[in-house]
């Protein structure tokens, strides 16, 4: 069924990151104009993060984990670190009982949890000012 | 085990995965499945029409209320004539993939359910079998 007018995710740019909030089940075209949106929002920013705020996600199979994690590398080739906020936790289980690869994810449970992980991993530290 | 009256769902397109994830979530919450237990449910769902997507282009996923003694539950059951597994006992291990970086599921979609049968072979489709005890 073709659907002309797909669901476009917000994306809004905030301590240098991209975040964008996810409170919808993901279909594929979504995701092709999430991953499009989001790298043109990293170039345009400039911002060296990506927050995947996704507590209104309540079904995600491999194939969408698949997805999230493509797009998260792509983020990483424009010099963005993903972290994945607000997992619920029957996301969670299903994850880890289809055995999705998930030792490499930074995730938080909630946004402010994210941006102090962010802080902290973007803000050169007093060492590195004093060079 | 008695059957009650079931579901048919035809999968062929994206949007069919999705009737199938809605369904099934909506079925198992009238037949008393907490919240949680439905999201695993319609994941193993999910994951099952996924694949039929993926390799078989087409198929069929039949939803029947099930109920045995003093116990009710839900059948799942999935149908393709896709090109079949040719190895079953490969295909039930983790980590497996035949196609890419995403492997069939089925491992998981065996935990997350209590019943699991499947009956696959080259050429002859995969059929699979789930149920869920409340």
């Amino acid at each position: 069924m073709e659907n002309p007018s797909i669901q476009r995710i917000p994306l809004q740019v905030s301590h240098n990151c991209v975040i964008a909030s996810i409170q919808v089940e993901l279909s594929e075209e979504m995701f092709a104009q999430f991953d499009k949106d989001l790298l043109e929002k990293l170039q345009d920013s400039g911002a060296t993060g990506i927050i995947l705020e996704l507590s209104g996600v309540e079904i995600m199979d491999l194939e969408d984990f698949g997805f999230l994690r493509r797009t998260m590398a792509k983020g990483k080739m424009m010099g963005a670190r993903t972290i994945i906020a607000g997992l619920q936790p029957e996301v969670v289980s299903a994850l880890i009982e289809l055995d999705a690869e998930v030792d490499d994810i930074d995730a938080v449970q909630n946004l402010d949890d994210a941006f102090m992980l962010i802080d902290a991993s973007v803000r050169p530290t007093e060492a590195e000012w004093n060079g | 085990m008695e059957r009650m009256k079931s579901t048919w769902i035809r999968i062929g397109e994206e949007a069919s995965v999705a009737s199938s994830i809605v369904e099934s979530g909506r079925i198992a919450g009238t037949l008393g499945f907490e919240k949680k237990r439905q999201l695993m449910i319609s994941t193993a769902v999910s994951e099952l029409a996924r694949n039929i997507l993926k390799y078989a282009d087409r198929g069929e996923i039949i939803i029947t209320p099930i109920q045995e003694e003093q116990r009710c539950g839900i059948e799942i059951s999935v149908r393709d004539r896709g090109p079949g597994i040719a190895d079953i006992e490969q295909a039930m291990k983790d980590h497996v993939s035949s196609s890419g970086t995403l492997g069939l599921g089925l491992p998981g979609v065996k935990r997350m359910m209590d019943e699991f049968e499947i009956d696959s072979a080259l050429g002859r489709g995969t059929r699979i079998v789930v149920r869920k005890w409340v």
